[in-house]
């Protein structure tokens, strides 16, 4: 099994790189220092699995979604941590990521849960844990559905946590037509609730042009 | 849902008499859950136009077609507020 693991300032990766170096089943040639280099050992070389920090997860996600458009299949992605939090593991796997390393575990183990994720993630399942949960793997990693120019002003003004009093009222509509449509947007990006709508059109960001020939 | 405090309005009555849009969404969940729902027919009118909800109708949920009965505050043919009670499927 070949890794890449990222980034070169965290001392959890550097944990990470320690911990599994050392394993015969996997190969692990060093520490990314960025997210540049991340994208280029994969495009390089066969990853099984991407390991970052928790504090990566945005950046995971965006290197993630950007390999995914390239090459429409992408290494597990994996947050690497000192501890299990069910919270970290929601997180990660509702923004796209695929599990969750234990580095608190010894290196049979971690390397026994990371072959689970990679898995896991090959075959679209999430552990059991948060699939209890019902969390919806990806949610917040889609591409949204917004029809329209009203839609996306009404997703504009959720986000900037305007109630739906002030939303009709600031794009000149009634609050019956604003909520049907709130309801229609929720409906049709298999959300429950207005909170998640709003959360994944704040996070509905891109790679910027100036990083996204990295990724192609 | 107090009864007395309505009156029948006539099977001939025509939902767009009343509002612009038969399809109106009930907020719940403290403002998280919004459903879709469209009027089938408005059964109901206040007596007085202060109370809380001005009109009663016969409703079903878009997404699966439920039934149910929706208590509805309509001001200037707009659908302001709704809280509707499912009675079953259609």
């Amino acid at each position: 099994m070949k890794l890449c693991i990222g980034a070169d300032k965290s001392e959890v990766s550097r944990l990470a790189f320690e911990k599994l170096r050392q394993h015969p089943s996997l190969t692990v040639d060093g520490i990314s220092q960025s997210g540049a280099e991340i994208i280029s050992v994969i495009r390089e070389n066969r990853i099984d699995a991407v390991l970052v920090p928790p504090d990566w997860i945005e950046v995971g996600r965006l290197i993630k979604m950007h390999v995914l458009r390239a090459h429409s299949t992408a290494p597990a992605f994996v947050i690497s941590s000192l501890d299990n939090r069910i919270s970290l593991r929601t997180r990660a796997i509702a923004v796209g990521l695929d599990g969750l390393l234990d580095l608190s575990l010894s290196t049979d183990e971690a390397v026994d849960q990371l072959n689970r994720i990679i898995n896991q993630s090959s075959q679209r399942q999430i552990d059991s844990d948060i699939e209890r949960l019902g969390v919806v793997p990806g949610l917040l990693s889609r591409d949204l559905l917004l029809d329209s120019d009203f839609d996306r002003a009404l997703a504009d003004m959720i986000v900037a946590g305007l109630p739906d009093e002030a939303i009709a009222q600031g794009l000149n509509s009634t609050i019956q037509e604003v909520r049907n449509r709130i309801a229609a947007i929720l409906s049709a990006n298999e959300m429950q609730y207005r909170t998640q709508l709003a959360v994944a059109y704040s996070w509905s960001f891109q790679l910027p042009d100036f990083a996204r020939l990295l990724a192609e | 849902m107090n009864e007395w405090r309505f009156r029948l309005l006539s099977e001939t009555a025509r939902t767009d008499d009343y509002v612009d849009d038969p399809e109106f969404t009930e907020v719940t969940g403290s403002g998280e859950i919004y459903t879709l729902f469209r009027i089938v027919r408005i059964t109901h009118e206040a007596e007085h136009s202060d109370s809380e909800w001005t009109h009663l109708a016969n409703v079903v949920r878009v997404s699966d077609s439920a039934l149910g009965v929706a208590e509805l505050r309509v001001v200037d043919r707009v659908i302001l507020d709704a809280r509707v009670t499912v009675s079953g499927h259609g």
